[in-house]
């Protein structure tokens, strides 16, 4: 079976809890793929993945550069590394300057999903204490895709789901429990 | 982030291979469109699809663009440990079985790279032993390197990096302030020998023992990054080492290199 989504999850500060929930409620489903870019500290390599993978329902992977996006899986984007899903379904790293201050970029990553995958991405931004991410939720936005922030007032820091509302109107806005809810009924 | 099109970088390509016989095709869309629109903010370009056109009629354009185009390098000392491995391990050896060692960086842009070499083989006392060679697309990069120029925005992380990388000597004592601006100053450095020189259907000249081509290969479409690895694996000394990033794989499928270190992604030319 075919991909039919790939799912971007872009979160930051008070955004772990709610991502390694998310991933421990996913069910393997070729229908999807995963994600997760989060901000984390750029010269520390190893850790991050082993922590979220020891309860993630879908097999979780720190891809290397020009890996291909296999259905049900999930992949982290790796620490001082760019990540941007590629046409055909392969991903790319990249050692471009930080965008918002982060490399990873929640921005670069849907920006370039949005570019390759139009409709078929969907993006969901969570808590952070910045705003990258609300121009690639744009962009994802711009090209069809479903959109869904978390609630600021759910988050422990809003800024980053506020940034989008300044942007555009996204397709919802839900409390962590009901993203992971609605995630999982795709 | 790129908000330069698919067909504009398409039309782009095909402009700067007639004016100036630059093929720009190899490297990913991706990461051609990140830094194109870098490009077009820098000279606040608000036309994308005039692009080509304005590049082919003005030849400063195309130079700035040949540095813009390159990868950079991050930050002095990423991944200490594949740092610490070169030091302790990988040029020890080196020295010990040739006397005499040859190490090339190709495709040197910010660097970072080179700076962080030079400081290991000061501290390592190899600076009469090795002979370092650091290839640039443009002059502006290369002449910028060899000032010793810092990138301040990430010398903290660099700085950090370094202690890790198992050296004793400070950092600090071999960087400068002079006049606000950060500069390395080290003896390796003194030893360089820069030059110019695309890769792109080169025949290397001489055969190096150790190639740093780190974070390089990812830039590329994978057609071009096999071609380019057999052109570097070919010009390695049987007994050599290859450097990629750790998040890269060796593209291609040369049967006389042999994975040295996994994690860092050191390989050895066998035969």
């Amino acid at each position: 079976m075919m991909m039919e989504k790939l799912i971007i999850v872009g979160g930051s500060a008070g955004s772990f809890k709610v991502v390694s929930n998310m991933l421990a409620a996913l069910k393997p489903n070729p229908r999807f793929s995963y994600i997760i870019c989060l901000h984390r500290l750029r010269n520390v390599r190893s850790g991050f993945v082993e922590a979220l993978s020891i309860n993630s329902g879908v097999p979780l992977l720190e891809p290397n550069d020009k890996d291909p996006v296999k259905p049900g899986h999930a992949y982290l984007a790796p620490a001082n590394y760019h990540l941007m899903p590629d046409f055909g379904y392969t991903l790319s790293l990249s050692v471009d300057s930080p965008v918002n201050h982060s490399r990873p970029s929640i921005d670069v990553c849907m920006e370039t999903a949005a570019e390759a995958l139009q409709d078929k991405a969907i993006g969901i931004l969570l808590s952070g204490a910045n705003s990258d991410g609300a121009r690639g939720m744009h962009k994802i936005h711009e090209k069809g895709g479903l959109t869904i922030i978390q609630d600021p007032e759910d988050c422990e820091i809003g800024v980053m789901p506020s940034s989008v509302l300044g942007l555009f109107k996204p397709d919802y806005v839900l409390s962590a429990n009901k993203i992971i809810n609605f995630i999982c009924h795709l | 982030m790129p908000e330069i099109s698919i067909s504009d970088t398409r039309n782009l390509i095909r402009d700067l291979k007639q004016a100036y016989r630059f093929d720009v095709s190899r490297y990913s869309l991706n990461h051609l469109r990140f830094r194109l629109d870098k490009f077009l903010k820098k000279h606040y370009l608000k036309y994308p699809d005039v692009l080509g056109a304005r590049i082919a009629e003005e030849p400063s354009l195309f130079q700035d663009l040949l540095r813009e185009i390159e990868t950079p390098s991050t930050e002095l000392f990423r991944d200490p440990e594949m740092w610490k491995m070169l030091a302790n391990e990988i040029i020890p050896l080196l020295v010990k079985e040739h006397g005499q060692v040859s190490i090339e960086l190709p495709q040197c842009v910010g660097g970072n790279e080179l700076f962080s070499l030079c400081i290991l083989i000061t501290n390592s006392g190899f600076s009469d032993n090795t002979e370092v060679k650091a290839s640039f697309l443009s002059n502006f990069s290369m002449e910028r390197v060899k000032s010793g120029s810092l990138n301040p925005a990430s010398l903290e992380l660099g700085m950090e990096n370094y202690k890790h990388t198992g050296q004793n000597v400070p950092l600090n004592r071999f960087i400068k302030n002079r006049g606000g601006e950060y500069f390395i100053e080290c003896e390796a450095l003194n030893n360089v020998m820069f030059f110019i020189r695309d890769l792109h259907g080169t025949i290397p000249q001489h055969n190096p023992h150790l190639i740093l081509f780190r974070n390089k290969f990812m830039e590329y479409t994978l057609e071009y990054s096999r071609q380019l690895s057999d052109q570097l694996i070919n010009a390695l000394q049987t007994g050599g080492f290859i450097v990629i990033g750790h998040k890269e794989h060796l593209p291609g499928n040369s049967p006389s290199i042999k994975m040295y270190t996994k994690s860092e992604r050191i390989y050895r030319k066998t035969v």
